[in-house]
């Protein structure tokens, strides 16, 4: 795992989750009545979550805990609570957050939102002058949309919207915003794995089954889980070197959860995840982010 | 009248070798030329133009493992030249590793891997099945095919087996002198071994019958010694059928020493065409800038027959071990071939070997640049002419060496004209050149006295260590002398930033910037040393060390984009920059200046001159970016200058005293009191030996540090230009107690407590952090329970404070932003005091001034500096937006 050995001897994790915890109360009781306490809840959340998986491994608390911050930030989006930010890394992570816990109420009222200029990520202050993350949070909110509404509309629209994220990524606004580059580098690398994932999703989404040889479908989404498991492979070996070069924690990684989600999506969409299981069993490098446990009874929200 | 000139070449130094064989028909107008590579090019009126294949090239895609860089080298030109997409890449990547990849089992083409991270590893994966692995390309055992394809795709030069880093680039044209050109390209490289190579370049051209040129040079490195040979002649004939005369129109020999860190350089040629000239010339230069001698010899050679004869060579030495000689032959009968060398090393740690017999320590002043023609060899040095055999120019070098790079560039040209027909305008003319280059030779290790902590602790197996990082980094070294973690460190660092990027650098200022890599790898070294002698881990020193590099290329990259606008004034600021910091590297010592603490500067705009903020029509676009500029390079003076003035210290190597168990940690820390703060500034006693008061510094280090000498004047009590309490909750005035970080002065407090020495503040928690954080008392004296604290944040030359982590300044999220920082930070204390000032924050006892003023000249207009409760929070309106974002 990414932390240090001695993390949970020095009780790094321990001291974190009794904070977070503490946290977490102050912030369920404060958010009633200050949106800008719903981030910070949900951030919270998370990072507990974290804590509990790497004491605990407790599956049912942890998603429980990001059931939790799926639906605090969903309110946020939904509701347009004063003082909520509504940026599209927030909406992003609510996306992800949503999934991985199998939240179908939270993932449902988020594949509503219309994530636009004029619309739901307007006022957004955060990460408000990266073209990539809008277009990132686009085409996610249609996948789901997608998925919610089973249509293929939605779906081909979200593959132009992460071809754009993709294009429009800049490294030099990566490497402005995190000013360590090894982490400025790992976003990025993140950020293109994710716009990649979701584009064979949504490409498989978006094939209509009846049209063409049913044949050429099937090798059409076999190559599609190949290259999900190409992406995640390579992904995860980054984040494991980002991790292993520095040497403060990072607890949001001890699980990779836009991984998480993301495979989720993809089993989902009625991809082969055989290879998944293969990697667990050979033992493959990095995935014990990507932990089975977490993922299984993928139950699909609908 | 029918002619046939031919030239061919062949490279093979440090394990890449390239084969280039020429052939032009001429008659006439009609032209005819062709390159053995397997590709002819043939003028519009073309009589000939024989199509045969090259074996050579052929072999390049066959499963030879050694002949697959044949293919990976075309398609490194191709992607040089710019000429092809990714997709277009990946295709004739594919095709030339594995031609049947490319096709289905049915004889359809197969699938394209599609651009993209798939892209990568669909090409990683064809270079799996040509053997090129992760393992082999040394970035360990857990890597997969994206990182092999995207490492290839991004590169132009690959690792054999061995770890011997290949790298050929080749250019060829063929100018006919008439109608037509031939412009083509191929380089085969191949690979023996990191530790021993021989290079080998050849030229030849033939006029007919009647003339024929060849000129030879090769270098052959065994261990620590390194021999080189090259050998011109020419041989004519005026008539076909008669016996064609052997003629050897020139030999030289040169060697090489180096009485000190200095490079000299000794040469002998000789012409003798088998003793029948009556004249011959030769010339030999030698140049050591700074310390420079110089020689030179010519003579012209030739007999009765071939007045002409004529021969030169040249050669040049520097600190960087800069040779150049050039091997001219002509032939009455008008052909030429001409052989041009370039070879070139650095040899730090290099010494005088005496006893070397034909060694000559040049140590006469600089005499300008560049060879002078006819000029005679310099007084007391003297000449060394000699019969040697065609191959008998050799050059040894053997000794401690340590660290010494040697490269080789070739240049060969060929010429040839009809008999008798010099200059007219049927003349046909070659020209060919090739270019090959290697570094990284590394020496036997020297031994070297034990340390403390054995040398299990050492990263670095020698003491070419450093260098041998910058060759790791540039990618011309396998890093072989590395210790595993810093190799792997390090490798993380060239697969973030890209070997091409750091090439480039070096390409962009070459001396100063591997000067100064040099310095700042040592200095890494050194953290990495201190802290294994003393148990702790390396990891934090080799990562700072890392990420100082990678920002160093960031500082590059930032001044290349400002180039295109600002012109060359950047770049002259730039090597200024590179310099200073190499400077700044090697002195080590509390208040080093870093690369990304520059580039903070720099980007914030803090380099715009004082005149520029209250004028109504501010310069844009070029005239500011000099402006800026011009202010910078006063500023790094000014530092140069003060730097010189201050006492020498030792370099830094305090990573254990300033990491180690039970010690302050940089940036926080507790227990100073601001009473106590202000007592010792009263008393006048200088405890902050790195006030910007004394010494000129960088503009946003000098703000940062102007926190200090505000606290003084107001004694703790943060108030408005009325004097009214800025941090006042609930009515009631309250005023500053204990500094609990601080980020520049931070690491002075650090330094005033345990020792100057110490890492540099690279840590972007420290340089994008919070400036300062204090918590706050009764005005009274009191503690407040619970606690409250402040950040006071800095705002020089009314710049816009950098938005970091997605988050606008001075805004919740950038504070939260900050504070999960120091949660995750390693160091308990960090996160303890992240902790707090969450709490804080979420019940509103985390509170935010700034401090604004001026800064001019690196030092701080004193008078400048106010406290403002808060920046205003710009209203969404006024917040930048992607501009015509819309959903589809």
């Amino acid at each position: 795992m990414s932390a240090p050995a001695s993390s949970s001897v020095d009780g790094y994790d321990a001291r974190s989750l009794r904070h977070e915890r503490r946290m977490i109360s102050i912030y369920r009781r404060d958010a009633q009545n200050d949106g800008g306490l719903l981030q910070p809840l949900a951030n919270a959340c998370r990072r507990a979550a974290s804590f509990e998986w790497i004491l605990f491994r407790d599956v049912n608390a942890v998603r429980r805990l990001w059931a939790e911050a799926a639906r605090t930030l969903a309110a946020g989006f939904t509701q347009r609570r004063p003082g909520f930010d509504p940026s599209p890394d927030q909406l992003i992570l609510a996306l992800h957050l949503s999934i991985a816990a199998k939240d179908r109420d939270s993932f449902t009222s988020l594949s509503q939102i219309c994530p636009d200029r004029a619309g739901a990520l307007r006022e957004a202050r955060a990460f408000r002058a990266s073209r990539a993350h809008f277009h990132l949070a686009e085409g996610y909110t249609l996948i789901a949309r997608s998925l919610v509404e089973r249509r293929r509309e939605p779906a081909r629209a979200a593959v132009q919207s992460l071809d754009a994220a993709r294009r429009t990524s800049d490294r030099g606004w990566w490497e402005q915003q995190f000013p360590e580059p090894l982490e400025a580098a790992w976003r990025l690398c993140e950020h293109e794995a994710l716009c990649a994932l979701l584009s064979a999703v949504a490409q498989v989404l978006a094939d209509e089954p009846g049209r063409g040889n049913e044949r050429a479908r099937v090798a059409k989404i076999n190559l599609a889980a190949d290259e999900i498991s190409a992406i995640v492979d390579d992904t995860l070996l980054l984040l494991d070197r980002f991790i292993a070069s520095d040497i403060n924690h990072h607890p949001k990684l001890y699980c990779w959860l836009p991984g998480l989600a993301l495979c989720t999506l993809a089993a989902t969409a009625g991809l082969p995840m055989q290879w998944l299981l293969e990697r667990h069993a050979s033992r493959a490098p990095g995935y014990e982010r990507l932990p089975l446990d977490l993922l299984r009874n993928v139950a699909v929200p609908e | 009248m029918a002619t046939k000139v031919g030239i061919e070449g062949e490279f093979n130094i440090a394990g890449v070798s390239a084969e280039v064989r020429v052939e032009v028909d001429g008659a006439g107008s009609q032209v005819s030329a062709k390159v053995d590579a397997g590709t002819s090019v043939s003028a519009p009126d073309q009589s000939s133009a024989p199509g045969q294949s090259d074996p050579a090239f052929e072999a390049a895609n066959t499963e030879n493992p050694a002949d697959r860089y044949g293919a990976q080298a075309r398609v490194a030109d191709h992607l040089n030249a710019g000429r092809y997409t990714w997709q277009k890449l990946n295709e004739q990547f594919n095709a030339a590793l594995n031609p049947a990849a490319s096709e289905g089992e049915d004889g359809t083409t197969a699938r394209q891997p599609d651009a993209g991270p798939r892209g990568y590893g669909r090409l990683g994966q064809q270079a799996a099945e040509q053997g090129i692995t992760a393992q082999t390309l040394g970035f360990g055992p857990g890597n997969r095919y994206g990182q092999v394809g995207k490492y290839l795709a991004g590169r132009d030069s690959i690792r054999d087996e061995t770890g011997a880093l290949l790298e050929a680039r080749s250019t060829a044209t063929t100018d006919t002198g008439t109608p037509g050109a031939l412009s083509q390209t191929l380089a085969r490289a191949s690979s023996q071994s990191a530790t021993a190579f021989e290079g080998t370049a050849e030229a030849s051209v033939t006029w007919g019958d009647s003339a024929e040129a060849k000129s030879a040079a090769s270098v052959r490195r065994t261990g620590s010694s390194i021999t080189a040979s090259s050998a011109t002649a020419a041989q004519a004939t005026d008539e076909p059928a008669r016996a064609p005369s052997s003629t050897t129109v020139g030999s030289g020999d040169r060697e090489l020493s180096d009485p000190s860190d200095d490079f000299a350089y000794q040469i002998a040629f000789k012409l003798d065409p088998d003793g029948e000239s009556d004249r011959s010339e030769g010339r030999f230069v030698a140049r050591v800038p700074g310390r420079t001698a110089r020689q030179s010899q010519e003579r012209v050679g030739g007999n009765q027959d071939r007045p002409d004869y004529h021969g030169s060579f040249e050669a040049e030495g520097s600190r960087r071990m800069t040779g150049e000689r050039e091997a001219v032959a002509r032939t009455s009968q008008g052909a030429q071939a001409a052989l041009a060398t370039e070879s070139y090393g650095v040899s730090p740690n290099q010494r005088h070997q005496p006893g070397g017999g034909t060694q000559t320590a040049l140590d006469q002043p600089d005499q300008g640049d560049g060879p002078k023609q006819g000029q005679d060899h310099a007084p007391g040095v003297p000449s060394r002419d000699r019969a040697l055999s065609p191959a008998g120019v050799s050059r040894q070098v053997e000794g401690p060496g340590a660290g010494y790079k040697f490269g080789l560039r070739s240049h060969l040209a060929g010429y040839a004209s009809p008999p008798g027909r010099a200059g007219e305008d049927d003349r046909l003319a070659l020209n060919l050149s090739g270019k090959f280059t290697t570094f990284g030779l590394e020496p036997a290790p020297e031994e070297r006295p034990s340390q403390p902590g054995g040398a299990e602790t050492r990263l670095v197996t020698d003491r070419s260590g450093s260098s041998s990082i910058v060759d790791f980094l540039s990618g011309t070294a396998a890093g072989k002398t590395l210790s595993p973690n810093a190799l792997d460190v390090l490798d993380r660092a060239a697969l973030v930033v890209g070997h091409e990027a750091i090439q480039n650098l070096f390409h962009r200022h070459g001396e100063r910037a591997a000067q100064l890599a040099q310095q700042a790898t040592e200095r890494a070294i050194r953290l990495c040393e201190s802290a294994l002698q003393r148990g702790l881990r390396p990891d934090q020193a080799l990562r700072e060390a890392t990420g100082e590099l990678l920002s160093v290329l960031q500082l590059a990259k930032y001044f290349e984009r400002l180039e295109q606008t600002g012109g060359r004034i950047v770049r002259q600021a730039e090597a200024a920059v590179l310099g200073f910091l190499a400077q700044q590297y090697g002195r080590g010592g509390s208040e080093i200046i870093t690369a990304a603490e520059l580039l903070r500067d720099l980007r914030a705009g803090l380099f715009a001159p004082l005149s520029e903020l209250n004028n109504p029509f501010p310069l844009t676009g070029r005239a500011r970016v000099i402006s800026e500029m011009v202010e910078l390079l006063r500023l790094l003076e000014a530092l140069a200058k003060a730097l010189e003035d201050s006492p020498a210290r030792q370099p830094a190597i305090g990573y254990g005293e300033q990491y180690g168990p039970n010690q302050p940690k940089p940036g926080a820390f507790s227990g100073i009191n601001v009473d106590d703060l202000v007592g010792e500034m009263r008393g006048g006693r200088k405890i902050m030996p790195d006030f910007s008061l004394v010494m000129p510094t960088l503009p946003g280090r000098a703000g940062r540090e102007e926190i200090a000498r505000f606290l003084k004047s107001f004694t703790g009590m943060l108030t408005d230009a009325r004097g009214k309490p800025l941090v006042a909750p609930d009515g009631t005035p309250l005023r500053l107690g204990e500094l609990l970080w601080l980020s520049t002065a931070g690491g002075a407090f650090s330094a005033l407590l345990e020792t100057e020495d110490r890492p540099a503040h690279i840590s972007p928690m420290l340089l994008y952090g919070f400036d300062a954080i204090y918590s706050v008392i009764g005005i009274d004296g009191r503690a407040l329970t619970p606690n409250h604290f402040v950040a006071v944040q800095v705002e020089i030359n009314s710049s816009d404070l950098a938005w970091v982590y997605g988050q606008q300044p001075l805004s919740e999220g950038w504070m939260r932003a900050l504070i999960e920082r120091l949660k995750d930070s390693y160091w308990p204390e960090h996160n303890i005091l992240g902790e707090m000032l969450e709490e804080a924050l979420t019940a509103g006892r985390f509170h935010t001034v700034l401090l604004r003023g001026l800064v001019e000249a690196g030092q701080p207009v004193s008078t400048s500096f106010h406290v403002a409760r808060e920046r205003a929070q710009a209203s969404i309106s006024d917040l930048p937006f992607i501009p015509g974002f819309a959903v589809s």
